[in-house]
């Protein structure tokens, strides 16, 4: 009774902490907030300062002085700074929901990958507590993107999703509001960056930063060969020359670049079908697998995973927000039901 | 005439069935087909669309194929596939699925940037706000006395069951007899009688004592109350005179309006604690200091040891505790 109506008091959140982006989905509000991970700490006389955090902090990135340090405390779909993500979702949760002494700390439901370890989701779970939360509730991020893509997860039939995050692609067959079957690979967006600025490091010489490599992958980026080929210019760091130079690169370049990420997650999608119990792989082939996560934007990655499985690959709708908006319809659910797919 | 115009009513309603099919998304998705040269089953396989999926789309027969969410993605497929605008078949599709609808409200939802809206959630705590305050003042006004009480009665301090020798004085008239360790009333006729016109504090004791057996004698006169307005009244009555006369530390407490007293000596008794009515007199002893808890502070004067003691309450309070003979 006590909870129920500090509960009128208090927003209820779910965060989708990505390796590239944050976003927090507040109960009847929608998705407030959508802000890159990244923290600008400033070092002064041996102390650690925060000096911004999210959009503001990731215009930092790579243009910072000796005493400030621009870090994306979240790797592979898991803390790696503990205290910076602390730092960071306190900032973040100030910014969506107003404290004051006539309003509670706000329930806060996380989203976790599904094979991050009991140490990686404790660290979650009490970095969240430290950021102010009042209560945190664990949910495995593909769980979360198959309600947000508004697949029937309570059904007695198969469903496949493949959310590719920043840090992490993850991969579940799920029937009966539980996951049968589950994988995670670390390859994600930043990959994609990464075999970006290796490419153009070895075949023209130049050293390219995270940004442009990001930019690049968004305006040219293609996963599968023969549609339209497209081009950008870009500027980079010469080694050999050591001053800035301008060149040229197609989409097809950047398909060369990217294969050996994208033949990761083909790997472990055809894993995923292989490992699928037969009703369910019956049901994933008659109606196909869903794609969810920033990942899911890359042109012509469905098609990809199209060829490669043979099966239906459809995109949700806005897949960068699935994860957190399921989130938010999963809060809704364990109000009317106590569902064992939220972990507390 | 009449038939030509039932005939033109047909055409018409025939007509914009016609339009209604034509921009349905399976007729919409059909006629691209149609106009890529591609059979169902050459898009199909490049799709891989099992079974007859795109019949069923064609024919918006949409209860036969899977959820919204794969239909629209199918419909995104295909209009990739055949190289047209999604926007259209998706809208067409939108009217025929009320799950679509569901998937609609939740991106409705979508609203990157507008971070907070504090408005609506900082007027559910200013709702309690008042009655919070109402409560608080509500408390100050009267619940600090109310509280007092049930500390008194614990105490003992009002009206005791007390032995009838401990009886100090009585009052005249009906009005207020109070005793320092318990109070007691006699009828008004036996009063009259027995009652001094002067006050007890100087009645003779013996004779007092002598005259009226009826009155109990007095084991421990600590406190004398004497009406003063009766006094000067009451000419023809005698004084009841306590065994002794008070010590020298004696408070005087006279009450011009109505007030709630309470006082307490140094060994923590309580001396008097009830509501005085106004126009009365009150005078105790017992150990110095005496905390003093008064009412109605404005209506009460406290003299002590002959000394006016400023009792006047503080601010907008009505109340006022202090403590006298320190």
């Amino acid at each position: 009774m006590f909870k129920r109506l500090r509960g009128m008091f208090s927003s209820d959140l779910s965060i989708d902490l990505g390796t590239a982006n944050t976003l927090i989905y507040v109960r009847d509000r929608g998705i407030v907030l959508d802000e890159p991970s990244v923290v600008a700490i400033r070092h002064y006389n041996g102390q650690k300062i925060v000096e911004a955090v999210g959009v503001e902090a990731k215009r930092m990135l790579g243009r910072t002085p000796g005493n400030i340090t621009a870090i994306r405390p979240l790797k592979d779909g898991v803390i790696a700074d503990f205290q910076v993500t602390e730092k960071m979702l306190q900032h973040f949760i100030k910014k969506v929901h107003e404290n004051s002494w006539m309003r509670p700390s706000p329930r806060v439901l996380v989203c976790v990958p599904c094979q991050s370890t009991e140490v990686e989701r404790r660290a979650i779970r009490e970095s969240a507590i430290g950021a102010g939360a009042r209560e945190v509730w664990l949910i495995e991020e593909p769980m979360a993107a198959a309600i947000g893509a508004g697949l029937k997860v309570e059904e007695a039939s198969g469903s496949m999703v493949v959310d590719i995050g920043g840090g992490t692609t993850e991969i579940a067959i799920i029937s009966l509001n539980g996951v049968v079957y589950s994988d995670s690979v670390r390859i994600g967006g930043d990959r994609f960056d990464e075999a970006i600025v290796n490419y153009v490091r070895r075949n023209y010489g130049s050293v390219i930063g995270d940004a442009t490599a990001e930019r690049i992958k968004e305006e040219i980026g293609c996963a599968y060969a023969g549609s339209e080929v497209r081009e950008i210019d870009v500027r980079g760091r010469n080694l050999a020359e050591g001053v800035p130079r301008s060149f040229t690169l197609n989409s097809d370049e950047i398909l060369e670049a990217l294969q050996e990420p994208l033949t990761g997650i083909v790997q472990a999608v055809k894993s995923a079908l292989e490992q699928s119990p037969p009703e369910l792989a019956s049901d994933i082939a008659e109606r196909g697998m869903v794609l969810t996560g920033g990942g899911a934007l890359l042109r012509d990655l469905d098609r990809l995973l199209m060829e490669e499985s043979g099966l239906p690959v459809i995109v949700a709708d806005d897949p960068l927000t699935c994860v957190a908006r399921g989130g938010g319809k999963a809060l809704d659910m364990m109000d009317k039901s106590r569902l064992y797919l939220v972990s507390n | 005439m009449t038939d030509n115009l039932s005939d033109i009513a047909r055409e018409q309603t025939g007509e914009s069935r016609e339009q209604l099919l034509d921009n349905s998304p399976g007729s919409q998705l059909q006629r691209a087909r149609e106009a890529a040269g591609l059979s169902r089953e050459e898009l199909s396989n490049r799709l891989c669309m099992t079974g007859n999926k795109l019949e069923l789309l064609e024919r918006d027969q949409y209860d036969r194929l899977p959820g919204a969410i794969y239909v629209r993605g199918y419909i995104r497929n295909l209009c990739k596939e055949l190289n047209i605008d999604e926007g259209p078949v998706l809208q067409a599709f939108s009217g025929y699925c009320s799950a679509e609808e569901e998937s609609r409200e939740i991106l409705a939802h979508v609203s990157r940037g507008g971070e907070v809206s504090p408005v609506r959630h900082r007027m559910r705590g200013l709702l309690v706000l008042p009655l919070l305050l109402v409560g608080v003042v509500f408390w100050w006004l009267y619940g600090r006395d109310v509280a007092q009480q049930p500390a008194a009665l614990a105490s003992g301090g009002l009206y005791p069951e007390a032995p009838r020798d401990e009886l100090a004085a009585v009052e005249p008239e009906g009005g207020d007899a109070v005793v320092a360790d318990g109070t007691a009333a006699t009828d008004s006729a036996e009063s009259e009688a027995e009652l001094s016109t002067m006050p007890a504090i100087e009645a003779d004791p013996i004779s007092a004592v002598g005259e009226s057996e009826q009155v109990p004698a007095i084991a421990e006169p600590q406190a004398v109350v004497t009406p003063a307005t009766s006094a000067e009244e009451s000419g023809s009555g005698q004084s009841v005179e306590p065994s002794a006369a008070p010590v020298d530390g004696a408070l005087r407490l006279t009450f011009v309006e109505e007030s709630w007293v309470e006082v307490k000596d140094a060994s923590g008794r309580v001396l008097l604690a009830k509501l005085q009515p106004a126009g009365t007199e009150v005078e105790l002893s017992g150990e110095a200091p005496y905390q003093l808890m008064l009412g109605n502070a404005r209506g009460a004067q406290v003299l002590y040891r002959g000394e006016l003691i400023d009792s006047d309450p503080i601010g907008s309070r009505r109340t006022r505790r202090l403590t006298v003979g320190e």
